[in-house]
């Protein structure tokens, strides 16, 4: 329907449906649903949620790109191109060690895809045991973080069958698409060279290098960030039913990606609106009217900021009361600073890409400016650019007001990833404003030079990373998964989630304490190989005494025998002892019993004696 | 009916069709007073152990010739179908693939198929029948000096030994052979509901509903007999429809001879001889003429090695496999329970079945539908309209028997099919429900319902929400304990310096299959002095034992497994133990045997 006016325009059917539709999203999203309902559904239905999406999505981009493809002449790929994308993904893969570099994120994310591969439910594991041959999540609970990325590790193990590497091989191919896509961003703002230059500033970066061959969504995050910008310039160009889907969807999953992604659902929204009013008419294909039905699963699971304080991670950082306030940012500011500009060694950050693109972001600033004065005569990416960069400044500034919007801590880092890419974009708008073209060649220059002489070796000697205590624990952890003979001991670690996905046995330490005598039962009766708890020590510098970390103590029960240990960093020690008994005052309670003799007993007796053992078995279990 | 009967009746009349007909009705008398007069069981055992190898090759020969010679009369279809699979081919292929993706290469029903292993094995070296029971390394040659005639028919083995000749002996050649049938299986199911329809719609949906199914993918990487059956099935009906579209020699003979390897597929296929004896009848009343070929003459004699090993096995109770308390094979008392069981699979919505409910319901209402068309029909016959196409015919006919076997089932000591041994016996029902379902699929089609599409789009649904929870967790394959045990008992005792001798309580097969020397436990215990004698001589490395230790209370207060206990003449130290679900295996080192002090001689 061509609109004419606001009036007529609210009085589009299709319009009225989609205000109902979204009008009903936001009940059930926000009012008619009880909390503890609301995780549950998400549980149940979380996975569904993020499937019709994706499948809608993917359906878009077939629609969309398939006349395209097809009409293609594959002779004129630009293979130089696409070599440098190569090299700069095996840049990015090579020198960092896969592995979970992230703890608790990515063990939380990796437990998410293990009960949505298994159930196609969204759970967390936290206890699980192999019962009868098959491995079994016993409890979980429903994480805080956004489905999308345990969806498509989920995929994965759906497709090649579940293993916690999945998700390594997912950000590595995440790394070639993401650099694929800078490339067509750069070639497409400023021509092919600085589609390299992007490309190249992109490798040498360790802190990208450090996701890619981890386990966590950041990569995903960057790729649909720069996806959802790609698609709204083509949505600008077409104008067409199926590049408006797949914008919407890119949007919408983007939102599902990272908490503050759903901020760039604003740029969405706003070149959607952009388009509907320079063509005086409300394009709205069936997906897009429904699509905000497939969001409702987005506001349940913030719930859990509601019912669980500790989500918000106050207890992290002592002293600070809100999560997000104006006063933090000057602070933080001075941490992102300090990340951008710090040495090598205590930062994964690039040098060359900080300064160019701080030199670059007043230039933009002028150039948006300049543009937003004459916005009708703006082309397509121009005008995506200025939508994205208020996303870009939004997400920005609300990680500034974060109470751990501390872009040089360890935990932190990872969040200045969007910066980055918007620094490259700056970088991609600004350099072709320049007429010579020795500006670009400078910046290209000073890139490899960069990327040669500090950036590689910085990856290659990641001492940025050592500070962090609890990643080199989970990787010492896994190692010690790796050289067991069997899989089939009991591991109790506060951080069990991370033994669970890789199918060992495990309680936390706090539960382990409580149910002590449940698990001297199991040790009695052989239920595992061995019985192991993982601690940590703190080390005084003074009087060189160990204290267990708190919630790591057993208690006296509980007695230990060293079998592995490690100085991870200075003043902590890191352990892995054997429960070798347990206590009930001076009584043991754990001992194995001989195994006895026969008595004269039917098989039918001796069968109702295993259901009985297996009932009080499956009660007891740790 | 009754026009076919007289049709019949005045076609045996003819003086051209007395002839052959009566060396018929010879073959048939004589084969009758072999299979069940000439020989003893006892004999029969060793006929079968000595000649059943070449029979089934001559058999297996004389299908393979006169398939090629129907492959021969239409060359050119043949030829260009294998050059250009097309778009059917490449569908066929990936559901293939997706069956065999969703489970493990694994030896699902241990003992079933370490025997028909066994005897593959034996049949690979001896080219006699027999499974080995003793083995041991002489001299560097790994012999077998112990064998059984095993009570299962001897089809798949031989085929698995044929592979063995071909390719050399490996255990993992039973895999090979299952997943070829497997995709042959899917394309005879094509050609099956394409030949009842015209449509290749409802044939791939057919393909589809099959290759979801997770007790299929289970056995298309299982090692059991049961693709093969249903293979066999699916051919002996292709050949069947063949048959009655054009009756002639030809087609008759690879019909007949694909029914005799049928029958010696598995044990209740013989089953299948009834409806083929019916369209065999058909065949001529359609011909107007009787077709007699010499594999129809020797058919009768072709199945006395069935009624041997039937006779064989009848009088040996302990190839039965009865469990505790059960007297008979077949009986009333099962009924109940079976049927019970045969509810809960077919509509189980859990992943712990390896059902497909999707499957289950198109199937039973295309069955539904079936049986109302088939009573429409013969109403509509006796009203002397139509004539039904061989196509129909030969799904009516086997349906009804594929009904029987599963009515026959019903009766078996073991066969509830939501246990997960006996959920495999569901996979001629299955595969008929699967067939039914694309039939109906396309009549619907017909009456303007976009059936065929709302059934792809059901099964994608049932595929998305309960199929990939049991390919996920495929519970049906891993909570098998006796598989873990044994995989874990292989390894460790693979991990000893060789040779090593194992008792065992379970069957040694599957340790003589990865030439370790195994003894069963009952052997063991009278055969102490013996294995004293070779611990001295050094013969064995190491003896180990493996015991099962079982909980008895709830408090667990475990003993020895009373099959397993040894007297206390032999001294064990424990090397190895492990938990599998309610039970553990305790791996034994012998550290010496006491023996009684030798009598002395009269002599002395």
């Amino acid at each position: 329907m061509t609109i004419v006016s606001p009036t007529a325009f609210f009085s589009d059917r299709r319009v009225l449906l989609l205000g109902l539709v979204a009008t009903l999203a936001v009940l059930l999203g926000f009012v008619a649903v009880p909390d503890q309902l609301a995780i549950g559904l998400v549980s149940k239905f979380g996975f569904w949620f993020v499937l019709v999406a994706f499948v809608l999505w993917l359906r878009s981009l077939v629609q969309s790109f398939l006349t395209e493809l097809r009409a293609r002449d594959w002779r004129r790929v630009d293979g130089l191109s696409w070599a440098i994308v190569a090299l700069g993904t095996t840049v990015l893969l090579v020198h960092e060690t896969f592995g979970f570099k992230i703890v608790m994120d990515e063990i939380m994310l990796l437990g998410t895809s293990m009960s949505m591969h298994l159930d196609k439910s969204v759970l967390t594991p936290l206890r699980g045991n192999d019962i009868q041959g098959a491995f079994v999540i016993v409890e979980g609970i429903v994480d805080k973080r956004p489905l999308f990325f345990p969806f498509l590790v989920s995929l994965l193990h759906d497709l090649t069958g579940y293993r916690p590497a999945n998700a390594f091989v997912l950000n590595a191919g995440l790394t070639f698409v993401f650099l694929g896509m800078v490339m067509a961003a750069g070639r497409m703002l400023a021509g092919r060279v600085a589609g390299w230059l992007g490309v190249a500033l992109f490798a040498g970066l360790p802190l990208l290098a450090q996701n890619s061959t981890g386990g966590g969504f950041e990569l995903l995050n960057l790729t649909m960030i720069l996806a959802t910008f790609l698609l709204g310039v083509r949505w600008l160009e077409k104008r067409d039913a199926a590049a408006l889907t797949s914008f919407c969807f890119s949007g919408l999953l983007l939102a599902q990606v990272r908490y503050e992604s759903v901020i760039f659902l604003l740029p969405v929204a706003l070149l959607v609106l952009w388009v509907w009013w320079r063509e005086k008419q409300a394009l709205l294909p069936w997906p897009v009217i429904f699509a905000p039905l497939l969001m409702v699963h987005y506001p349940l699971q913030h719930r859990i900021f509601e019912l669980r304080e500790s989500a918000w991670e106050m207890f992290s950082r002592p002293g600070y009361s809100e999560p997000f306030s104006f006063s933090y940012i000057p602070n933080n500011l001075g941490h992102a600073l300090q990340f951008f500009f710090g040495a090598a060694t205590d930062q994964p950050n690039s040098i060359v890409l900080s300064a160019f693109g701080l030199i670059a972001v007043p230039f933009f600033v002028l150039l948006v400016r300049q543009r937003v004065r004459a916005l009708a005569d703006q082309p397509a990416s121009s005008l995506a650019l200025l939508a994205f960069s208020v996303g870009f400044a939004l997400q920005f500034l609300l990680l500034m007001c974060y109470f751990w919007g501390t872009f040089d801590d360890a935990v932190i880092r990872r969040l200045s990833l969007p910066t980055h890419l918007a620094l490259v974009l700056a970088i991609f708008a600004v350099v072709p404003q320049f007429k010579s073209p020795w500006v670009l060649r400078v910046v290209i220059a000073g890139t490899l030079l960069g990327l040669i002489g500090r950036n590689v070796p910085s990856m290659a000697a990641h001492a940025y990373s050592q500070e962090y205590l609890p990643g080199r624990e989970t990787a010492w952890r896994r190692e010690f998964m790796a050289a067991q003979p069997r899989p089939d001991y009991l591991m109790i670690d506060n951080d069990s989630t991370l033994w669970v996905t890789h199918r060992v046995s495990s309680t936390p330490t706090v539960a382990a304490v409580k149910r002590r005598v449940d698990i001297a039962y199991h040790m009695k009766n052989r239920t595992f190989s061995n019985v192991y708890v993982f601690q940590r020590y703190n080390i005084d510098p003074e009087t060189g005494t160990m204290k267990l970390r708190d919630g790591d103590d057993l208690g006296s029960a509980f007695v230990l025998e060293t079998v592995a240990e490690q100085r991870l960093q200075v003043l902590t020690l890191t352990r892995i002892s054997r429960v070798k008994e347990i206590r009930s005052g001076e009584e043991t309670i754990s001992t194995r019993e001989p195994v006895g003799h026969a008595p004269q007993k039917s098989r039918a007796e001796i069968e109702q004696g295993r259901r009985l053992f297996l009932e009080s078995f499956m009660k007891q279990l740790p | 009916m009754t026009t076919l009967l007289q049709d019949l009746r005045s076609l045996l009349a003819q003086p051209a069709g007395r002839r052959p007909l009566l060396l018929f009705l010879l073959s048939a008398a004589l084969a009758l007073f072999v299979a069940f007069r000439v020989v003893t069981p006892a004999q029969t055992e060793r006929l079968i152990v000595k000649g059943g190898y070449f029979y089934v090759l001559a058999v297996f020969a004389a299908w393979v010739i006169f398939a090629w010679r129907l492959m021969q009369a239409r060359r050119g279809m043949c030829v260009s179908w294998v050059r250009r699979p097309g778009r059917v081919g490449l569908f066929l292929m990936a559901a293939t693939g997706f069956a065999v993706w969703t489970d493990d290469f694994a030896h699902k029903v241990l003992f079933d198929e370490y025997v028909v292993q066994g005897t593959a094995w034996h049949m690979h070296l001896t080219k006699e029948i027999g499974a080995p029971l003793r083995a041991f390394d002489f001299s560097g040659t790994w012999m077998v000096i112990d064998t059984f005639l095993d009570k299962r028919p001897y089809f798949f083995p031989f085929l698995v030994s044929l592979l063995h000749d071909l390719t050399g002996f490996r255990l993992a050649n039973v895999y090979v052979l299952n997943v070829a049938v497997a995709f042959a299986l899917l394309g005879a199911t094509y050609w099956l509901v394409r030949s009842l329809t015209a449509r290749r719609g409802p044939a791939l949906l057919a393909v589809a509903l099959l290759a979801s199914l997770p007790l299929f993918g289970q056995n298309a990487t299982g090692a059991s007999m049961e693709l093969l059956n249903l293979g066999m099935i699916a051919a002996v009906m292709v050949g069947a429809v063949l048959y009655l579209r054009v009756p002639t020699d030809d087609r008759l003979s690879f019909l007949i001879l694909g029914t005799v390897l049928l029958a010696q597929t598995r044990y209740e296929s013989v089953l299948f001889v009834f409806p083929v004896a019916v369209i065999i009848a058909t065949g001529w009343w359609r011909a107007g003429r009787i077709l007699l070929p010499w594999p129809a003459l020797l058919a009768p004699l072709m199945l006395v090695p069935y009624v041997w090993h039937d006779r064989f096995v009848s009088s040996r109770p302990v190839l039965w496999q009865l469990r505790e308390g059960e007297v008979a094979r077949f009986a009333w008392q099962y009924l109940a329970g079976n049927l019970e069981g045969a509810r809960q699979f077919f509509f189980s919505t859990s992943p712990g079945q390896p059902n497909s409910l999707w499957l289950t319901i198109v199937g039973l209402l295309g069955l539904g539908w079936a049986a109302v068309h088939a009573v429409k029909f013969l109403r509509g016959r006796a009203a002397g309209n139509g004539r039904p196409s061989p196509d129909a015919i030969v799904v009516l006919l086997f349906g009804l028997t594929v009904a029987a076997n599963l009515g026959l089932l019903m009766f078996y000591y073991w066969s509830r099919l939501d246990e997960p041994i006996a959920a495999r016996f569901a996979l001629p029902s299955y595969f008929f429900l699967a067939v039914l379902a694309g039939w109906w699929a396309r009549t619907l089609d017909v009456r303007g319902w976009p059936a065929t599409g709302i059934m792809a789009g059901g099964l994608a649904v049932w595929v998305l929400v309960f199929g990939f929870t049991a390919y996920a967790h495929r519970f049906y394959t891993s909570q098998n304990m006796v598989m873990h045990e044994l995989n874990w008992e292989i390894e460790q005792a693979a991990k000893r310096p060789r040779p090593t001798l194992l008792i065992t309580s379970k069957a040694t097969l599957p340790f003589l299959m990865e030439k370790i020397p195994a003894v069963n436990t009952v052997l063991a215990r009278v055969r102490l002095p013996q294995i004293a004698w070779h611990m001295k001589q050094g013969t064995f490395r190491e003896v180990i034992v493996t015991q099962v230790i079982r909980p008895m209370s709830a408090q667990g207060d475990a003993i020895i497994d009373p099959e397993d206990e040894f007297p206390v003449s032999l001294h064990l130290e424990t090397i190895a133990e492990k938990r599998f679900g309610g039970r553990w295996i305790r791996i034994s080192r012998v550290t010496g045997i006491d023996l009684p002090p030798p009598t002395p001689s009269p002599a002395q």
